[in-house]
C-alpha cells in the first residue's frame, strides 16, 4: 500500500464517524424540538459549557478522564472479543481501593501514598475483572451477564462504605472522609482544576496502541479476538489471552478510578460513576475501538457530558439527555462501519483493488 | 406459616416481570438474536404504561401501550441488526442508553413540571381466582394476584406448545440453529427473525409495565434496575427453555423477595449489603447452569447474508 493510499483510506476512515455524528447530532436536536425544548440556545449552550474560557475547558477534560481510561479498557477488550460491560464496576473497585489507601495513609509522604494508590487502585480494577474474564475464558460464561452483576455489587459496596465504615458524619449527604491532602494531584494550570489525569491518560492510549498493534502480546489479542480456533491451532493459549486481556482491561479502569478521587473528588461517593463504563461502550465504538481515536471521542463525550449538566440547569432538559444522544451515535457509527464492511467485500468478490 | 406463605407469595409477585422479559428472550435468542437490550426495553414498557396509566386512568391502556413501546424499541434492534448487520450487542447496549435516556427526559418533561407531587395512577387490582384463592395456604401463593401475573402462568405451558409442537417454533429454532439450511428449506429467515424479535418486544414491554403499574405505581428513572440483565441470566440459567425459564425466574424471585423480608426483619445487616444478593445469586446461578452443555442457538449473534 503506497502512503498516499494510505492517507486517503485514513481520511476516508474519519469521514464515516464524522458523518455519522453530524446525523446523531441532527436526530438529537429534532427530538429535543419534539419534547419541546428550545434546540438551537441547547446547542449554543453546549458549546459555551466546554469552551467559554479555560476553567471549563479544563473541567471538560476532567470530564473526558474517567472516559478516556475505561473507554481505552473496553477498546482493547473487544480487540479480544471480550465485551467488557463492567467498566464501571472496575472503575469503581479502583476508586474505593485508593480511596480507601489515601483515607488511611495520612502518615506516609505525598509521592509514596500517591504511589500506593496507583497500585492498589489498578490492582483492584484488575482484580475486579479477574473473575467475568475466568469464567469466560475457561468455561465460556457470558461476560456480558456476569460483568454486569460485579458492576451492580461495586456500586452496593460503595453505598456500603460510605453509609458505613468510611462514612464522614460532618457532611449531609452519604460520602467518604477526604483522602489525605499530600494525595491529591496538583492541578496543572492556575485557575483550572485540570488533574494529570486526561495526558496520562492520552499517554496510556499511545501505549496501549503500541502494545495491541506491535507487539506479540497484542498481535495475539487481536487474533483471538478475530478466529480463536485458528489462534488455538496457531499454538496461541487463548484461556489465557483471554483472561490477560480481561485483566488489562480491569487494570485501566482501576487507573480511571485513582484519578477520579485522587484528581477529582477527593472522596468517595454514591454516584461517583454516573455510568461511565456504559458510555464507555459508547466512546470505544466511536473511535473505531483504536485507543488512539478513543482520546478525542472520549473528549466528545466529556463535553457532550458538560452541556448536559448545563442544559438541565438552564433548560430543564434532563442531564440523562446524553444517553440518547450516546445511543443514536453508537446507533449510526455501527451502522455505517457496517455498510463500509460490505463495500470492500463487494469489491473484493469483483477482484477489484 | 403466615410467614412462609407470605414469602413465597412475594416470590411469585417478584418471579412474573423476570420471567415473562425471560421468556420473549427465549424466542428471539432461539432465532438466533443476541439482544442485550432487555433493560432498555423494559424502561420503555415501564415508562409508557405509567404515563398513559396517569393520564387516562385506564390501565388496561397503559399495559397496551408498554407492549407497544417494547415492541417499537424491538423494531429498532431488528432493523438494525437483523436488515443493517449491525452488531447485535452493540444495538443492544444502545437500545438501553436510548430506553434509559427516552424514559429519564420525557418523565422530567412530563410530571417534573407538573409539579404534581405523588402521581396516582390507576394500577392492577389483585384479583382473586373464584374457588381456587380460597385453597389453604396455596390459595393465596398462587391464586390471590393481578392478572399480569395470571398471564405470564399461562405463557409458560403457551410458549412451550409453541416452541415444541407448532412448525411456527420449529421455524424459529431452524433460523436459529442453521440459517441457510432453513432458507433452502423455503423458511423466510428475515421474517421470522423480524417475529421473533418484536414479539419478546412485546413481553419485555408487558414485563417493564407490569413493574410500573403492577407491581409499585410509580415510575422512577432507571426503575428496572439490572432485572433486564437478570432476565438474560434466567434464559441461560433455564437452558432456552420455557419451563426452565419460569424455574430460574422463580428462584430469583425468591432471592428478591429474601432481599425484602431480610430488609423488613432488620437483623443488623446493612441495606447495601442485602441488595447485593439478587446479583451475587445472579452469578452463583450461571456458574452451575455452566457445567451443564446448553442447548443455545448455532447461529446466535450471526447477522444473516442472503445469496
Amino acid at each position: 500500500m503506497n502512503p498516499k493510499k494510505h492517507i486517503k483510506d485514513a481520511l476516508l476512515g474519519a469521514w464515516r464517524p464524522a458523518l455519522a455524528i453530524l446525523g446523531a447530532v441532527l436526530v438529537s436536536a429534532l427530538l429535543l424540538r419534539a419534547f419541546g425544548y428550545d434546540a438551537g440556545h441547547s446547542l449554543a449552550m453546549l458549546y459555551d459549557a466546554s469552551f467559554s474560557n479555560l476553567r471549563v475547558f479544563g473541567s471538560m477534560l476532567n470530564r473526558a478522564c474517567p472516559l478516556l481510561f475505561t473507554g481505552i479498557a473496553v477498546a482493547i477488550a473487544y480487540r479480544g472479543s471480550v465485551f467488557n460491560i463492567g467498566a464501571d464496576g472496575q472503575f469503581l473497585a479502583g476508586a474505593i481501593v485508593s480511596a480507601w489507601i489515601g483515607i488511611k495513609g495520612g502518615g506516609l509522604p505525598g509521592p509514596l501514598l500517591i504511589l500506593l494508590m496507583v497500585l492498589g487502585g489498578t490492582l483492584a480494577g484488575a482484580a475486579w475483572a479477574f473473575l467475568p474474564g475466568f469464567l469466560k475464558a475457561r468455561y465460556e460464561i457470558s461476560e456480558v451477564i456476569t460483568t454486569i452483576m460485579f458492576n451492580y455489587i461495586a456500586i452496593q459496596l460503595v453505598g456500603y462504605l460510605v453509609r458505613g465504615p468510611l462514612r464522614d458524619m460532618a457532611q449531609a449527604e452519604p460520602q467518604s472522609y477526604a483522602i489525605a491532602a499530600q494525595g491529591w494531584l496538583s492541578y496543572l494550570i492556575p485557575k483550572t482544576k485540570l488533574h494529570p489525569g486526561f495526558i496520562i491518560g492520552c499517554i496510556v492510549a499511545v501505549v496501549i496502541f503500541i502494545l495491541l498493534f506491535k507487539s506479540w502480546f497484542g498481535y495475539e489479542v487481536r487474533a483471538v479476538g478475530y478466529n480463536p480456533i485458528a489462534s488455538k491451532y496457531a499454538g496461541i493459549s487463548v484461556t489465557r489471552t483471554t483472561l490477560a486481556t480481561m485483566l488489562l482491561s480491569g487494570a485501566l479502569c482501576g487507573l480511571g478510578g485513582f484519578f477520579e478521587v485522587a484528581g477529582a473528588s477527593h472522596y468517595l461517593y454514591e454516584s461517583l460513576s454516573s455510568g461511565y463504563g456504559y458510555t464507555a461502550i459508547a466512546v470505544s465504538i466511536l473511535a473505531g475501538n483504536n485507543p488512539i481515536g478513543v482520546i478525542f471521542s472520549a473528549s466528545l463525550f466529556g463535553f457532550l457530558t458538560l452541556g448536559a449538566t448545563a442544559m438541565q440547569r438552564v433548560i430543564g432538559v434532563s442531564a440523562q439527555f446524553t444517553s440518547i444522544v450516546q445511543g443514536i451515535i453508537i446507533i449510526f457509527v455501527a451502522a455505517a462501519s457496517v455498510k463500509g464492511l460490505q463495500k470492500t467485500r463487494r469489491k473484493a468478490e469483483k477482484g477489484g483493488h | 406459616m403466615d410467614q412462609v406463605s407470605f414469602f413465597l407469595a412475594a416470590t411469585v409477585r417478584m418471579a412474573t416481570p423476570l420471567m415473562i422479559a425471560a421468556l420473549g428472550l427465549v424466542v428471539s435468542e432461539r432465532a438466533g438474536l443476541m439482544n442485550i437490550g432487555v433493560e432498555g426495553t423494559m424502561l420503555a414498557g415501564a415508562f409508557a404504561a405509567f404515563s398513559v396509566s396517569a393520564f387516562t386512568g385506564n390501565y388496561w391502556l397503559g399495559i397496551l401501550c408498554a407492549m407497544l413501546a417494547g415492541c417499537v424499541m424491538a423494531l429498532l434492534f431488528a432493523f438494525t441488526s437483523i436488515t443493517l448487520r449491525t452488531p447485535q450487542i452493540v444495538i443492544g447496549a444502545a437500545v438501553n442508553m436510548l430506553g434509559s435516556g427516552l424514559t429519564a427526559v420525557l418523565f422530567r418533561k412530563l410530571f417534573f413540571d407538573a409539579a404534581t407531587g405523588g402521581i396516582q395512577v390507576a394500577t392492577f387490582p389483585a384479583l382473586p381466582i373464584p374457588l381456587l384463592h380460597a385453597i389453604p395456604i396455596l390459595g393465596s401463593i398462587l391464586f390471590n394476584h393481578n392478572v399480569i401475573v395470571y398471564i405470564g402462568m399461562l405463557l409458560v405451558p403457551a410458549l412451550w406448545f409453541i416452541m415444541n409442537r407448532t412448525s411456527t417454533g420449529l421455524k424459529i429454532i431452524a433460523v436459529g440453529e442453521h440459517p441457510r439450511a432453513a432458507d433452502s428449506m423455503g423458511v423466510n429467515v428475515f421474517r421470522t427473525r423480524y417475529a421473533a424479535t418484536l414479539f419478546s418486544g412485546v413481553l419485555m414491554g408487558l414485563a417493564g409495565g407490569y413493574l410500573s403499574i403492577a407491581q409499585a405505581n410509580s415510575f422512577n428513572v432507571d426503575m428496572t434496575g439490572g432485572k433486564g440483565y437478570i432476565a438474560m441470566a434466567i434464559v441461560v440459567l433455564g437452558k432456552w427453555t420455557p419451563g426452565g425459564v419460569a424455574g430460574g425466574a422463580l428462584l430469583f424471585g425468591g432471592a428478591n423477595a429474601l432481599q425484602m423480608t431480610l430488609q423488613n426483619l432488620g437483623l443488623g445487616i446493612p441495606n447495601n449489603i442485602i441488595m447485593m444478593v439478587p446479583y451475587i445469586v445472579t452469578i452463583l446461578a450461571v456458574l452451575t447452569a455452566s457445567r451443564h452443555r446448553v442447548i443455545d442457538a448455532g447461529a446466535k449473534g450471526i447477522p444473516y447474508i442472503k445469496v
